[in-house]
């Protein structure tokens, strides 16, 4: 955590210690962002977004954050407010959205498939999306989500226990639609 | 359906890959933020410069105000005004005349009737073009405050 943050600080000045960082941290913004947002385009848009934000607003980081939370933490947030923002400009704006084309993953006959639970999350409102999608496609920790959302594990527990609630009974209702 | 959330986690989750686009937004990133921390740099080094000098002048006008002036007159060509040095009339008391109990006068009035009231220095200036010029110049018994008044040209 201690050489993360000396990394974070030195790569303003220090282009090896940037690209470090770079590389470390953009697969994760950018398979979050494909996680939550289907159009090619958009999802480009908020990962650069998320990271011009970053690389301008560092010295916050190092000055606010940097005891607080890790440095992945601060970028998810960073993400989890541009995607919040998108969707209130989606729902303002009424975009038309394209469906953008992945490698589908077909679930298996014991468990679920990706496909049905991010259709599934639709039915719930944005920022419950970002939870489940931090949680379950980018496999985070209560601690992380908590350093994420400013809050305690035990508050990020009971918040997803109740997404998990609503995300369960839509789930439920569509697997019995298919057996029956 | 109770074990969701452990359905979840084992859940396969499909990876988006975008070499080129992570590339872009590496050469986009690095033209707005290395370049310009060049300009940057050199303007941060400008200013730096100013500053020492600007302290430099500072020190030197509280340390040793001539050469503040003097680069004062230098930078901005003007003269300094010489104030001429006028007759020093501190030794009043010895000028007989300047006093009541003069022997021309001793003759008409009883000195010791009178009581001093103000004491005034004039000054006569004359001048082949502007013609001449008096100042009377008014002293303060306490010693508070002294003024001149204009009287004639």
């Amino acid at each position: 955590m201690d050489q993360e943050r000396k990394r974070v600080i030195r790569a303003k000045q220090d282009l090896s210690e940037f690209d470090y960082l770079y590389r470390k941290y953009f697969p994760m913004i950018n398979n979050f962002a494909f996680h939550r947002v289907n159009n090619e385009s958009d999802r480009r848009e908020i990962v650069s977004n998320v990271f011009f934000k970053a690389m301008k607003k560092i010295s916050l980081f190092q000055y606010l954050d940097s005891r607080r939370c890790s440095f992945s933490a601060w970028l998810y947030r960073i993400a989890v407010n541009e995607i919040n923002q998108y969707y209130r400009n989606q729902k303002r704006g009424d975009k038309l959205v394209e469906i953008y084309q992945f490698n589908q993953v077909e679930g298996t006959e014991m468990g679920i498939s990706y496909d049905l639970v991010k259709q599934k999350l639709e039915e719930i409102p944005p920022d419950e999306r970002n939870l489940v999608a931090l949680k379950y496609f980018e496999k985070l920790s209560y601690k992380e989500l908590g350093e994420i959302y400013k809050k305690s594990e035990g508050a990020m527990k009971v918040k997803l226990h109740r997404i998990m609630n609503k995300l369960r009974e839509s789930i439920n209702k569509e697997i019995d639609d298919e057996r029956s | 359906m109770k074990g969701l959330e452990i359905k979840l986690e084992e859940m396969k989750v499909p990876v988006c890959e975008d070499e080129q686009f992570a590339y872009r937004l590496r050469r986009n990133l690095l033209d707005r933020y290395y370049k310009s921390a060049n300009g940057y740099r050199f303007k941060f080094r400008a200013v730096l410069a100013a500053c020492c000098l600007l302290l430099v002048f500072g020190c030197i006008t509280i340390i040793k105000p001539d050469v503040a002036l003097k680069i004062n007159n230098l930078a901005f060509h003007e003269e300094k005004k010489i104030i001429p040095a006028e007759q020093d009339v501190s030794n009043l008391e010895n000028l007989s005349y300047t006093s009541i109990f003069n022997p021309h006068l001793s003759n008409e009035l009883d000195p010791d009737k009178f009581q001093e009231d103000k004491t005034y220095l004039v000054r006569k200036y004359v001048s082949s073009e502007q013609g001449g010029l008096m100042i009377v110049s008014e002293f303060d018994r306490n010693g508070k405050k002294q003024s001149a008044k204009r009287i004639s040209f």
